[in-house]
């Protein structure tokens, strides 16, 4: 790519995640993935363990509860960018464009997770307002490289779904299947060990899987090294992105060729 | 009254009609069932973690009423709500007939979706966890699960009405769903929420009915759980009042002072 041309995506890039940014500030939408879904998620996970004597789950809990939020505000905004871009009529005008769509997708994306670091504050404020749970993050240098690895990881994966949004007027019931099989195969707020076997290699597929695994460990001060982690989440979210790349192409080509984006 | 029966499958259609725009049988059996399932799924595999086998079976009963209360309350909301982006609101006010039968026709297609939400629940989970329950103590519930299912709809229209004037009532309902899991004893006993839930857990629907939907599947019998049915039914009834009351407020405020696209 010429340097010109990197430039100019970059500068696309940051205006989209400039205008993603203000989007939130005004939207009423934001409120529940961003502050009611962490807190009543927390109170119902939480809720549940303690009932159950066992407090050592809590922290597990919480930190899950975290990562569906942040997982939801990307899927469920991707979703939203998609499917208000069609409603407003400006889908086709931006898949006209030279620029890719997808360049537009990944800044409102990465804005959106960004964004959604709030609902993770969320979860541990009410974790331990509702549950006294005390609160102490062993490693934090280790818990915040891996939250910005994960927040990066989880926008790389939600340009897979939002990739294929743009094929579908149903992409709110697309968001609502995928939400589920995420929290339950990445361990989110429940453990692996209850998923059959054969859930395992799908679980190992998600970075959510590896983010949970990093962050958990952070947070208790489990003993080792977290590279490797760290490692594999970086190499799922290329892995993500490549997938993205080719099925955007896809995608655009569909598209272009059956002129069938302003149906709704 | 043969007008109002007309009215009412005149409802009904619309209801159909409205509801396959969307929900094609793709789009049914590939992501709205699959949906269902996993987030009972989600909530049982978290009781299952906090407490074992035990907790993992009171889960199991509480989220399979829970996920079709989830769909009553959004969907009755938004039937509400869809009156006034569909701009069909002013003929409610125009019309000399009452607007009860039609509404009411036109939340059935969704009571329908309510049902084979739970059924399909009860009926691939219980299997799939292996979970002790015998679907002849779960026929016996069936009654008051349905009871449950129209004190659930009758807050969904409350909220709708109430909210008519602003944009949240889908968000509302959405939450008010997720809130009743904590209020309404769904994944943890009723009587082991503290005081302040237990107080407003015994003001919203879905609470005692559940109570007896569980005591009946362990074996209770009608007679032995009529308070708590009772309590369910009333409540319905105060929902219901409250409903119709609101919604006729919204439909009178807006004939008086000719406001339909504040509405």
């Amino acid at each position: 790519m010429r340097p010109a041309a990197l430039h100019a995506t970059f500068r696309i890039l940051w205006n989209s995640i400039q205008l993603q940014l203000k989007d939130n500030v005004v939207s009423s939408q934001i409120i529940g993935p961003l502050i009611l879904q962490p807190v009543i998620f927390t109170l119902i996970s939480v809720g549940t363990y303690l009932y159950g004597n066992r407090p050592d789950l809590g922290l597990f809990a919480i930190t899950g509860t975290g990562l569906i939020s942040i997982w939801n505000a990307n899927l469920f905004t991707s979703g939203d960018i998609i499917r208000e871009e069609r409603r407003r009529g400006t889908l086709s005008l931006i898949m006209a464009s030279p620029t890719p769509l997808i360049v537009i997708l990944l800044g409102k994306s990465l804005a959106n997770a960004v964004t959604s670091v709030i609902a993770m504050g969320l979860t541990f404020l009410t974790g331990m307002l509702a549950f006294q749970i005390p609160i102490v993050i062993a490693d934090p240098l280790a818990f915040l490289i891996g939250m910005i690895l994960v927040i990066v990881s989880i926008t790389c994966l939600g340009l897979i779904f939002g990739t294929l949004f743009i094929l579908t007027r149903s992409a709110g019931e697309v968001m609502s299947a995928v939400n589920y099989p995420v929290y339950i195969l990445s361990g989110l707020s429940i453990p692996l060990t209850l998923l059959p076997l054969w859930t395992h290699p799908f679980s190992q597929i998600l970075s959510p899987t590896w983010g949970n695994l990093v962050l958990n460990a952070a947070a208790s001060g489990t003993e080792g090294s977290m590279l490797l982690n760290y490692l594999v989440i970086v190499g799922l979210s290329v892995l993500y992105l490549i997938i993205a790349h080719f099925l955007y192409r896809y995608v655009e080509y569909r598209a272009l060729q059956t002129g069938t984006l302003e149906q709704w | 009254m043969r007008s109002a029966w007309r009215l009412f499958w005149g409802g009904v259609r619309v209801s159909w009609v409205d509801y396959l725009v969307e929900m094609t049988p793709e789009i049914f059996l590939g992501m709205r069932l699959p949906r269902i399932l996993l987030q009972a799924l989600f909530f049982i595999f978290l009781a299952k973690a906090a407490g074992g086998a035990d907790l993992e079976r009171f889960a199991l009963i509480g989220n399979g009423v829970q996920i079709a209360v989830f769909i009553l309350i959004l969907t009755m909301e938004a039937v509400i709500e869809s009156e006034k982006y569909d701009d069909t609101f002013q003929y409610l006010i125009a019309a000399p007939s009452s607007w009860l039968p039609i509404m009411l026709g036109k939340c059935m297609a969704y009571y329908g979706e309510a049902m084979i939400a739970s059924s399909v629940t009860f009926a691939v989970l219980i299997p799939l966890l292996h979970i002790p329950i015998v679907p002849v103590d779960l026929l016996r519930a069936v009654p008051v699960i349905l009871i449950i299912f129209v004190s659930a709809g009758a807050m969904g229209w409350c909220i709708g009405a109430f909210s008519l004037p602003v944009r949240y009532g889908y968000l509302i309902g959405n939450w008010m769903g997720y809130l009743m899991m904590i209020f309404c004893g769904i994944n943890v006993p009723f009587g082991s929420l503290s005081a302040p839930l237990q107080f407003v857990g015994n003001l919203l629907p879905v609470t005692h009915g559940l109570l007896a939907v569980r005591a009946l599947i362990d074996g209770a019998s009608y007679a032995s759980v009529w308070p708590l049915i009772a309590k369910e039914v009333m409540i319905l009834l105060v929902y219901s009042a409250i409903a119709w009351v609101t919604f006729g407020y919204r439909l009178h405020v807006t004939r008086q002072q000719g406001t339909i696209e504040q509405v």
